[in-house]
């Protein structure tokens, strides 16, 4: 890609938010850190709702059995270029369920991920940094 | 060919108002002011991956700069108020197709209630713009003009204009008439499918849509000169925009019911400027 577009790019990112098999306390974080008070808009970033429209995969929860394939449809639904931010323990290693019968795997066994935002679940500031640190990766 | 530069100008400017104005109503900063081109021009760099449906969001988007170059540009313009309402009709009715087509169930619901409502607004729309076309006996923009220069602004035609921003609002598809592209109803609509360089041009659309509804309603409404129109045009968008961000979305019914009941509205307020304009010469 040319220096131009990145620089492009990095000035507008669209998300796409995906909750696999988490307990939606991941989730809860994620909408507090694109309401108001943050206000990821002034950053040029947007969610929007489908993802043939984003940039950047937001994944939280735990990838079960049957939540494997649907990760990785939607993956490839996505249109280059394209990066994955996981969210949560859970998305890094499936945290406290990791033992669980239903578990399949990793996110990152699924879809190649390009930042860890941990903690269970992580602060707000914490998964917009995350973002904006996903955007530097550009090259 | 100027005119359509200075739509996308006038476009990317009420995008931005639109969506800052909705920031600044949730204590928010907003978008820097170039975040629509930054967005589009990402787009257009972006892949595409989609099925046939990525060749009618571009016949939409020329149906739109049809309508933009038909509207008044320099003086004694020759365009007409017919075209206009029947390219941008069309161009809605090509979103509404590429939605079903493109295979996506949400993007199927979303074109259905794209035609519904559009159909509804176009209706509204006709009736509105035509209770100025019984005033001034011609639907070409010149004679408008000259109908408003010579008869002075006729007090009566608030009423339709109110009934043409109802329509902007559902044509603009901005809260309450949000319903088309709800998105957390039926994803992102019709666009659903669109990625990259199609969903630019379904951006690109809806910019030049921004510019062509609020110019229509100046240039039938008060006859203005181009650079009064702008000025006017901003005060709409700036209209629609308080109005979106204090609103929530209608329910199906409730928009067309809503849309329905303006249009008998405007369609009475419409006949009544026609009796009094044939039986008492010029009316009020």
């Amino acid at each position: 890609m040319s220096g131009r577009m990145t620089s492009i790019i990095k000035k507008s990112q669209w998300v796409y938010l995906l909750g696999l098999a988490g307990c939606n306390g991941c989730d809860i974080e994620i909408i507090a850190s694109v309401c108001a008070r943050l206000d990821p808009e002034r950053l040029g970033v947007k969610i929007v709702s489908s993802p043939r429209h984003a940039d950047i995969l937001l994944v939280n929860g735990t990838v079960n059995k049957k939540l494997k394939k649907p990760l990785k449809e939607i993956y490839d639904q996505m249109a280059e270029p394209k990066l994955v931010v996981a969210v949560g323990s859970c998305a890094i290693s499936n945290g406290p369920f990791r033992e669980c019968y239903n578990m399949a795997c990793r996110v990152d066994e699924v879809v190649p991920v390009s930042i860890y935002v941990p903690g269970c679940p992580p602060r707000p500031h914490a998964i917009l940094y995350g973002i904006k640190k996903a955007i530097d990766m550009v090259k | 060919m100027l005119s359509i530069i200075v739509a996308l100008v006038f476009g990317i400017f009420a995008s931005w108002l639109l969506r800052n104005i909705a920031a600044r109503a949730e204590g928010r900063v907003g978008p820097p002011l170039l975040q629509p081109v930054w967005d589009i021009l990402k787009l257009l760099s972006k892949g595409a991956i989609g099925n046939v449906a990525i060749v009618l969001p571009l016949v939409s988007l020329l149906l739109v700069a049809f309508a933009v170059l038909n509207l008044p540009f320099r003086d004694n313009w020759g365009g007409d108020l017919i075209v206009v309402l029947y390219s941008l009709t069309a161009s809605s009715i090509f979103t509404t197709i590429a939605g079903v087509v493109s295979g996506s169930p949400f993007s199927r619901m979303g074109g259905s209630r794209e035609l519904q409502q559009t159909l509804l607004a176009e209706l509204l729309l006709v009736a509105s713009c035509f209770s100025v076309v019984v005033l001034s006996n011609s639907t070409s923009f010149q004679s408008i003009e000259i109908y408003y220069m010579t008869h002075g602004y006729n007090l009566f035609l608030i009423f339709t204009f109110v009934a043409m921003l109802v329509a902007c609002q559902a044509k603009l598809r901005k809260a309450p008439f949000d319903i088309p592209d709800a998105n957390v109803e039926v994803a992102a609509g019709p666009s659903t499918e669109f990625s990259g360089y199609v969903l630019a041009m379904h951006e690109l659309t809806y910019i030049l849509e921004l510019y062509a509804l609020p110019m229509l309603a100046c240039f039938v409404f008060f006859g203005m000169n181009y650079a009064a129109a702008l000025m006017m045009s901003i005060i709409i968008i700036f209209v629609i925009g308080i109005a979106a961000a204090s609103n929530a979305r209608f329910s199906t019914h409730t928009g067309a019911e809503v849309l329905f009941f303006t249009f008998i509205f405007a369609l009475m307020m419409t006949a009544i400027m026609y009796i009094g304009g044939r039986f008492y010469g010029t009316f009020v």
